[in-house]
């Protein structure tokens, strides 16, 4: 149905950062949303809340949503857990009635840049995903759980970073 | 004082409670470089030694979370973390637990509650935190955790909390309880969740800031009558 300018509904643009930013389709972050929005607010709220995934670019995701249903949409994007079967977690923060203001606040970020590389901790070398926030993943298969897994640049001995 | 993009607040504002390794899979610096990145400005870190970190605007509470257990054990436990100044929370139990855990001197919080039996928190429990200076802690790790009908009990057991705060003005702390750091969120992500499930936003902003208070043992403001 074809509506005027002024009888239509008014949005809103939410913008969160996405972790881990592994590339995925944005249909894929739509169902977890919305299953996460449904058994938190019923079908009856969802289908007014008008959810939709805008666009993804790893780490940032826009999203949007009926003006009024913004609280409810950063509360559910707040409690997925998993996105495809991989641990995951978004966090909203920033709303905007425009989508021009969310990408700007986009281009004002910077972006994270994540290289592979080896550490040394407790004397034994691990490979490793580093973040360029100081951020270290280890992401060795069979890791010894003696060890934490997510660590900074204070916990290491030595580094180095793959070619 | 605020610190990264999520921080709504002009004040601190601490995490209640995190697990870093060995409990947890995080090391202690990532913690903290974590919380921070999220908004906050202090974080109660639990159940492991503290290295020296440079962390400016960041304010870190070491801390004992102390499991259920005989009453003797734990009144060791309390004792041995109140000598080292630490923060000591209890996980709650059953009723009359939890009475005798309120009324021990150097607990500064009961958490966990949503793992306790049903009734484990009532008015007298309230009444007893409340003279006693003693927090309750809202765990929101379950509020996304749990799905069906352990959430919604989770969120009934919060709202009755809720009540009973609203009637005896005890204190109040959130916590994530983290494990990893995609256990975290940010605050102002818990604020949206806390308020959607029924809770004031001014009464979460004075919960996120209410631990520096407690560790110094000061009491709610009480209004007092003119009986004259």
């Amino acid at each position: 149905m074809r509506l005027r300018p002024s009888m239509r509904e008014n949005y809103r643009y939410l913008l969160a950062r996405i972790e881990p930013p592994v590339p995925m389709d944005a249909k894929e972050i739509f169902l977890v949303i919305s299953d996460v929005y449904c058994s938190l607010f019923g079908e009856i709220q969802a289908s007014y809340a008008w959810i939709a995934v805008m666009e993804y670019t790893p780490p940032y995701g826009i999203f949007r949503c009926r003006r009024g249903y913004e609280h409810t949409v950063e509360a559910a994007l707040s409690c997925v857990t998993s996105i495809r079967g991989i641990p995951s977690v978004i966090h909203p923060f920033k709303t905007s009635g425009t989508i021009r203001t969310i990408r700007e606040k986009i281009n004002q970020n910077k972006v994270d840049i994540i290289r592979t590389g080896k550490v040394k901790v407790n004397e034994t070398w691990i490979s490793v995903e580093i973040n360029s926030t100081d951020r270290i993943d280890l992401k060795e298969k069979g890791i010894n759980h003696n060890m934490p897994l997510y660590i900074t640049e204070e916990d290491i001995e030595d580094l180095y970073y793959d070619e | 004082m605020p610190t990264g993009e999520n921080n709504l607040f002009l004040m601190h504002c601490i995490d209640g409670c995190t697990f870093p390794y060995p409990s947890g899979s995080c090391s202690v610096s990532r913690s903290v470089h974590e919380l921070k990145a999220l908004g906050y400005t202090g974080g109660v870190i639990c159940n492991t030694p503290i290295p020296e970190l440079e962390t400016p605007d960041f304010q870190i509470i070491p801390a004992r979370h102390i499991r259920r257990g005989s009453v003797r054990e734990l009144q060791k436990d309390i004792q041995e973390t109140t000598k080292r100044r630490m923060y000591c929370m209890v996980q709650a139990g059953e009723n009359k637990m939890n009475r005798t855990f309120l009324t021990m001197p150097g607990v500064h919080a009961l958490s966990e509650l949503h793992t306790a039996p049903k009734n484990a928190f009532d008015r007298f429990c309230a009444q007893i935190a409340a003279e006693r200076n003693v927090a309750v802690d809202i765990r929101v790790r379950p509020l996304w955790e749990l799905r069906g009908i352990s959430r919604q009990r989770v969120i009934r057991l919060y709202e009755e909390i809720l009540l009973l705060q609203n009637r005896y003005e005890f204190h109040l702390t959130i916590s994530s309880g983290a494990l990893t750091p995609l256990d975290m969120r940010g605050p102002r992500a818990i604020e949206t969740i806390l308020t959607e499930i029924g809770m004031d936003r001014d009464l979460i902003r004075k919960s996120f800031d209410s631990i520096p208070n407690l560790m110094k043992g000061y009491k709610s403001a009480r209004e007092i009558s003119d009986e004259t």
